[in-house]
């Protein structure tokens, strides 16, 4: 301890006398003799030619700084020096430059386009009022670089971790396989990597996030209103994109840490008209766990993610590009739930992704453009159990492919509107089980019928200015879902429990035939009054419907959990959240404060019966129950945008509730039909987040995060059963584990050489839950005989100090 | 760079894998339930055991069910009415016998006048065990926080063959005799010679075993839950389907445990039956991963008539039984981590010194007194 603490004076030290160094030689520069020169320039927009207004020009990284004015000219005078230059406005990719001023200049700059359609922009700054001004609700933007600057365990930068330090988003804890948005289960939520979905976003089981962090350009988070050309998942919808390559320098970045190598490339492979992006990331480092202790000699684990991205400017009207991303895991474990004549004494999970996009852009005029793409998504866990004595594995396969086509229009005719409509068609095919006994001539093969489904929407949005204090966004969707054949469809007796018993009649539907369909309208209403320049009063309305879910009886679903979609039994969520909030700017746009409140009530979320098993199950309507969730919750949030120490401070109260009752039957319904709290219901949420960077070559980082404790279920008694305890369970969640918190410190020092070359260096010293909390992540109980033992799981529960080293090569 | 990585992810797993430890719950435990447990077999007779189980704060205890009338209702039209044998558990006329294809439903009312009845239960026939084995298996049963060894087991493993053209499940019971030569254990006080009666004497807080007058066995009874369906095996012979982990029973002391000789009852059950027990035998072997078992009520196939609310935990089933012994000699197993059989060393009373005749000499020698854990009768099947 007295180690640890010295070590972090030591750091303080080492930052303090750093700190003064460079102010030091700093005011030694400014000291120079000088003489003014001017500096002007004009900044256009690249496609259209479009002058840029209010185009941020920042100098000497915002020593001083301008604006450009409405003809998107700048001028200023100043002294004979090197100069740095950065010029940024929101949704376009900042343009950087370096130069000595020794006479007067003049720039010609020509930003990338605004539309996002075209190239993805990394957004440096937010526009000042971009918090007030925007009719959407609940949209949260995130800057990459802000997640790089967050504490990361283990020095893997993680969007998803850095995305629960936002109002509105829980987990149920250290390993979870995705993240809560406002009362949604992790199922609810769309992830898209360029356009792509992500059925699976963690690795080894929800410890780091599958994002190559580096090939990430630009997030966006919808927990409120989501635009109308998303759709097909009832909460919420997480937009990722991957950086466009640079298409007239050669860069290379990387980073090496404790836990996994990174390898980013941009090729340019035409000058200016084709570039091509690679980035990879891996951990294999299993071999270790061999020196590890007894119990865990058994485990296994590693992974990795590669990515490429092929981007083509055809001319200044058309952009193509193709995207790849795979995404690996293997983890193996001691034996979980085995099959019956497997002699077996581990489990391996091995589930992988590949997903390809295909993105055309086409601007028929400066008013309208086209953005045709074309997905394929595949998503393929399988459990492997290797058999005792043998070189044989017994394996338990499934897998999901998506393919989807979609055009989306974007049309300004005029300041006052902006419109977007479009069209979307996604064919399913979802393998549920296979199971392939390999050499085992005591198991048969068993493969559980392939589940096929198409979902055809429209959509149309319309942004308009009503006058100059009130926008709406005006949106709707229309999606139609067919469950098709071939398949099996059975009928039950009216008034009892679906189950093997109750089955009265089986329908059989050809191939491509539809056994059901579903579908409807989806309104996504926002509306935005502007009370004064710097506050704002949003609405919000949206409606979602979910096709596709996952079926899961765990606290979060793994990787190799059953995905099932609407049929004849299982009727699609549909899920409407309203919500109202209030913006404010303050102090010249230094801080940013605002006020939501939602409420959201879903229908047909699924929940599992007692002793439900979805493995190789062919009828999921025999093992789930669906019933009605409702959520509502309040988000405060503070942020401070500018200056040496930036950051946000932010509380949430939120409630999650289901109701289940589909019958008088203990097994057709839950806590005997009363609202019970879901898994995720953590009442009061409260983050930090503060940033201090004095100077571009080294910034520290602290966050804090508290969260309820997740409820478990306690048992209400015990019952003895030959000779043996067993927990009798009544109702369900009424327990809750401890609360959650944790501090994170990282220190970050940027090209420690302090030296301007191509190369730039940076290490990133990062402790991970500083004060060694231990968290809990599960309750559980044993019996042993007539006694039994609560225990706990804690994962992460002592300071976890890494060190990583990231490289830009430019 | 790669030893730091190594030793990182050593610790990652620590903290992942085994950062399990106590926790104390604030139990307020509140229930109040019947709990059902019989099975119509062939060849084992009928019993039925009629508790409630009440729960309240962080304790729970059992009361027998008393008093009830019991009846089971075949198939066929026919009634078997059972009596109570002893608190609580009912018995039905030593001629009843279980009919495979036959279906049974029990229907008791109890004193309060509430009146439950089962579902409706068809006996299967159970195929023949066609082979029983053993492996001694040293570190076989490990503590409750799952690090160290506590005893070493003797596994037991079955081969047969599965039906095809029919879904089978299995459950399996075992029953396991091991020599006992202790027969009476007195704290704070002396076996009397005459009654074998504990007499106790002031202010002693001795406890005396005492030796068996005449060969003696310890019956034990399996309470771990091992069920299989043949879903994925349908029609193949099963090999090596583990049925029993028998701890390394010892007397200790000087005492020789010289074999067990343990009987395997392989019942074949309904569906219902098969996901009753599997939820049963889940809900106590959570392991806090992952990939537990979600609580949920342990509630069987049997239901109070006039209220589908209450909830009732238990099962009553059918199976069709088949039966193999199997005689273990331990004494090549020295090494064994041993399970004594009173949970500690014996502890006899010193022999008393010399006496002349006509007094006694001490200590005395209990009887072996028959029990449902205790046969003096030497069991069919042991060999020494």
């Amino acid at each position: 301890m007295a180690f640890v603490k010295m070590k972090i004076r030591l750091l303080f030290f080492l930052w303090l006398t750093a700190g003064i160094g460079i102010a030091g030689a700093q005011q030694r520069v400014k000291q120079a003799p000088t003489r003014p020169f001017e500096l002007s320039g004009i900044v256009r927009d690249s496609l259209t030619g479009e002058f840029i207004n209010n185009a941020a020009i920042r100098i000497n990284f915002d020593k001083s700084g301008l604006y450009t004015d409405s003809t998107g000219t700048f001028t200023i005078m100043l002294s004979e020096a090197d100069y740095t230059l950065v010029i940024s406005r929101l949704g376009y990719r900042p343009h950087r430059l370096k130069f000595r001023l020794d006479q007067n200049i003049h720039l010609d700059v020509k930003l990338l386009n605004v539309a996002k359609e075209l190239e993805e922009v990394v957004i440096s700054t937010q526009a000042v009022d971009e918090n007030v001004a925007r009719p959407l609700l609940g949209v949260t933007q995130l800057n990459i670089k802000t997640i790089r600057r967050l504490p990361a365990i283990l020095g893997e930068v993680d969007v998803l971790r850095s995305l629960q330090m936002l109002p509105g988003v829980t987990s149920v804890g250290e390993a979870s396989n995705g993240v809560n948005i406002r009362g949604g289960a992790v199922d609810q939520n769309l992830i898209l990597l360029d356009d792509a979905p992500i059925f699976n976003p963690t690795h080894l089981f929800g410890l780091f996030s599958v994002f190559p962090p580096d090939a990430v350009s630009s997030m966006e988070l919808y927990k409120g209103t989501s635009p109308a050309r998303f759709g097909g998942r009832a909460a919420a919808v997480l937009d990722i994109s991957m950086a466009n390559p640079s298409l007239d320098k050669f860069k290379l970045q990387g980073g090496i840490s404790f836990v996994a190598n990174r390898l980013t490339a941009e090729i340019p492979l035409v000058k200016e008209k084709v570039g091509l992006l690679i980035t990879g990331r891996g951990a294999f480092n299993d071999f270790a766990f061999q020196w590890g202790p007894q119990k865990l000699k058994n485990i296994r684990a590693s992974f990795g993610d590669a990515a490429a991205k092929l981007f083509w400017r055809i001319n200044d009207k058309n952009t193509f590009s193709l995207s790849n991303y795979y995404s690996t895991d293997f983890f193996q474990t001691d034996l979980l739930g085995g099959i019956n004549n497997i002699n077996s004494v581990s489990t391996q999970y091995d589930y992988n992704t590949l997903n390809f996009t295909a993105r055309w852009f086409h601007a028929f005029n400066d008013r309208l453009n086209v953005q045709t793409t074309a997905v394929f998504s595949q998503y393929r866990p399988t459990i492997l159990l290797p058999e005792l004595n043998s070189d044989n594995k017994v394996t338990i396969g499934s897998e999901i492919l998506q393919r989807q086509a979609k055009t989306n229009f974007n049309y300004t005719p005029n300041k006052a509107h902006k419109i977007e409509f479009g069209a979307n068609m996604t064919h399913y095919q979802l393998q549920p089980g296979t199971l392939n006994p390999g050499a085992n001539d005591r198991v048969n093969p068993l493969r559980v019928p392939n589940e096929y489904g198409l979902e055809l929407a429209l959509h149309a949005e319309d942004e308009i200015s009503i006058n100059p204090k009130t926008t709406v966004s005006v949106g709707l969707r229309y999606s139609y879902f067919m469950a098709l054949g071939p398949a099996a469809v059975r009928s039950y007796a009216d008034g009892s429990p679906k189950s093997e018993a109750s089955i009265i009649d089986s329908t059989f539907y050809g191939s491509g035939k539809p056994l059901q369909t579903y579908g409807g309208f989806e309104p996504r209403v926002g509306l935005r009054y502007t009370i004064d320049e710097l506050s704002s009063v949003k609405l919000g309305y949206n409606l979602m419907r979910q096709y596709l879910q996952v079926v899961s009886n765990t606290t979060t679903p793994l990787p190799t959990s059953r995905w099932k979609m609407s049929d004849a039994h299982i009727r699609p969520q549909v899920s409407q959240l309203w919500t109202v909030g209030y913006f404010k700017n303050l102090k010249n746009n230094i801080y940013e404060f605002s006020v939501e409140a939602y409420y959201r009530a879903t229908q047909n979320v699924l929940d599992f019966k007692p002793g439900a098993d979805f493995l190789l199950q062919n009828y999921i309507e025999t093992q789930v129950l669906q019933g009605r969730s409702k959520s509502y919750g309040l988000e405060l949030m503070l942020t401070k945008k500018k200056g040496e120490m930036t950051g946000w401070v932010n509380y949430t109260y939120s409630r999650v509730f289901n109701l289940v009752d589909e019958g008088p039957r203990f097994n057709e319904r839950i806590n005997d039909g009363k609202w019970y709290p879901a898994n995720f219901d953590r009442p009061h949420n409260v983050n930090m987040s503060f940033n201090f960077s004095e100077n571009k070559y080294h910034s520290l980082s602290l966050t804090f995060t508290y969260g309820t404790g997740r409820p478990y279920t306690i048992p209400n008694g015990f019952v003895s059963f030959q000779g043996k305890a067993y927990p009798y369970y009544a109702e369900r969640n009424q327990g809750r584990i401890k609360d959650y918190h944790r501090l994170d410190f990282s220190w970050q020092i940027n090209n420690p050489t302090l030296k301007d070359k191509r190369w730039i260096g940076s290490w990133i010293f990062t402790v991970y839950n500083l004060y060694g909390r231990k968290n809990q992540y599960s309750v559980f109980l044993k019996t042993q005989g007539t006694a039994y033992t609560a225990y706990q799981l804690q994962i992460f529960a002592s300071p976890i100090v890494s060190l990583a080293y990231n490289f830009k090569f430019m | 760079m790669f030893l730091p990585r190594a030793i990182t992810f050593i610790i990652l797993c620590l903290l992942w894998v085994s950062c399990v430890e106590v926790y104390e719950v604030n139990y307020h435990f509140n229930s109040d339930v019947i709990t059902v447990d019989g099975f119509v077999t062939n060849g084992y007779g009928l019993t039925v055991t009629l508790k409630t189980a009440r729960s309240e704060k962080a304790t729970y205890y059992s009361v027998p069910l008393r008093n009830c009338e019991v009846e089971v209702r075949v198939g066929d039209g026919s009634v078997v009415k059972l009596a109570e044998y002893e608190s609580g558990v009912y018995m039905a006329p030593a001629t009843f016998n279980g009919q495979v294809g036959q279906t049974y439903q029990l229907h008791f009312r109890t004193p309060t006048g509430k009146v439950y009845e089962s579902e409706k239960e068809q006996l299967r026939a159970s195929p023949e065990i066609d082979k029983i084995y053993h492996k001694y298996n040293r570190d076989g049963i490990l503590d409750r926080t799952g690090k160290r060894v506590a005893f070493s087991s003797l596994d037991v493993y079955v081969d047969f063959k599965d039906p095809a053209n029919e879904r089978n499940f299995y459950l399996w019971r075992w029953t396991d005799y091991e020599e006992q030569g202790l027969c009476a254990t007195c704290e704070g006080g002396k076996l009397d010679s005459k009654t074998f009666i504990c007499t106790p004497e002031r202010n002693s807080r001795t406890i005396y075993d005492y030796r068996c007058d005449a060969p003696c066995w310890e019956i034990f009874y399996s309470n771990e839950i091992t069920v299989f369906s043949d879903i994925y095996s349908n029609g193949r012979k099963v090999e090596a389907q583990q049925v029993a982990k028998i701890p390394f029973y010892s007397m200790g002391g000087g005492f020789a445990n010289r074999a067990a000789l343990v009987e395997i009852q392989q019942l074949s059950i309904s569906p219902n039956a098969y996901e009753y027990y599997k939820l049963l035998r889940d809900q106590a072997q959570n392991t806090g991963n992952l990939t537990d078992t979600p609580p949920s009520a342990i509630i069987g196939n049997v239901r109070n008539i006039d209220d589908s609310t209450e909830e009732v935990v238990g099962y009553f089933g059918t199976a069709g039984v088949s039966k193999s012994r199997h005689f273990i000699d331990k004494r090549p197993y020295s090494n064994a981590y041993k399970y004594l059989m009173l949970g500690r060393e014996p502890s006899l009373e010193p022999d008393s010194p010399p006496m002349p005749p006509l007094f006694e000499s001490r200590p005395p020698l209990a009887p072996c007194v028959k029990s449902n854990t205790r046969t003096p009768t030497r069991p069919e099947g042991w060999l020494l």
